[in-house]
């Protein structure tokens, strides 16, 4: 199946966005139900049949005629929303990296209807940029046809407890890598605030005990 | 190879044996190539490549530097090249919660 997918999706020109967003396009019943493998599989066939390379009707007939077994894994047809497509710059420099290391950042709550690389248990949670990995291709547009815009990505190192909480290690920190438009800066106003929010509670208790 | 993942003639194994000869009819898949594939995936990548690196930067402290500088460089010195090493960093030896 990899090597299949591999040369399959070379000769039909789809890329790697694309084919992750047919994945996730598997009605999720079918999704939780199939393995990984699987999931290669419908998304292969998905792409094939609608970009026009074979029809399912060829399949079918491969098939000794199961088209219900077909039918019932193919996930052409499910309903998709892309973004706006981007106007691409051809020639153009390479985009400026709007955070450095050691920078704090929020990932934003973002919700998207197409494709995206950001996970949900990241979203709206506070990081630091802990690299800038260079400049790539923006997934969420790419894999709708709605352009590259390229950009920085950062690796963003967030602490355990501010994805799950207090039960998490307190020094467990894991890091995402996420790209430029999938984060917003934090202001050092409210970074300084939290600083100074726990000694001064210290000092009240100190005083109390006075 | 690609006679050997037939094992299975139901569900997944049947429609992935379809969609193989409907692209090599076609013309759109040969099927030496996908022998290929699954001949490098099965003989020449894995993680023995990634020991060989890391043994060989245990015992030679200029490699372990030009490692360190440029991992992508350094891997293809080894003869490892391609899509999974280029955007190689190394970073060095574990360090836990640093």
């Amino acid at each position: 199946m990899f090597a299949l997918v591999n040369l399959a999706m070379g000769a039909a020109q789809v890329n790697i966005d694309e084919f992750r967003h047919a994945v996730e396009r598997i009605p999720p019943g079918q999704y939780l139900g199939s393995s990984y493998y699987e999931r290669w599989l419908a998304a292969v066939e998905t792409l094939l049949v609608e970009r026009g390379f074979v029809t399912r009707e060829e399949l079918v007939a491969k098939l000794d005629g199961s088209a219900e077994m077909l039918s019932a894994l193919i996930a052409t047809g499910v309903r998709t929303v892309g973004p706006d497509p981007v106007k691409e710059k051809p020639g153009a420099k390479s985009p400026r990296a709007r955070f450095a290391e050691g920078d704090h950042v929020r990932a934003r709550n973002l919700n998207p209807m197409g494709h995206t690389r950001i996970p949900r248990y990241v979203r709206g949670k506070r990081g630091v940029v802990a690299r800038d990995w260079g400049v790539f291709v923006f997934p969420d547009t790419n894999a709708h046809h709605a352009g590259t815009k390229p950009q920085h990505c950062y690796s963003v190192r967030f602490e355990a407890r501010e994805l799950w909480g207090k039960s998490a290690n307190g020094r467990e920190k894991i890091l995402v890598d996420l790209w430029e438009d999938y984060l917003e800066p934090i202001a050092a106003a409210s970074k300084l605030r939290r600083r100074m929010a726990v000694p001064s509670k210290r000092a009240a208790r100190i005083k109390r005990k006075k | 190879m690609s006679g050997n993942h037939n094992a299975d003639e139901s569900g997944p194994a049947a429609r992935v044996k379809a969609l193989e000869a409907v692209l090599t009819e076609k013309g759109l898949l040969d099927p030496g190539a996908l022998d290929v594939i699954v001949d490098t995936y099965e003989t020449r990548v894995g993680p023995r490549n990634g020991a060989r690196v890391v043994a060989r930067a245990w015992t030679d402290p200029a490699y372990r530097k030009r490692l360190m500088d440029n991992a992508t460089a350094a891997v293809g010195d080894l003869g490892f090249a391609g899509p999974e090493g280029g955007h190689l960093v190394c970073g060095g030896e574990y360090r836990p919660y640093s």
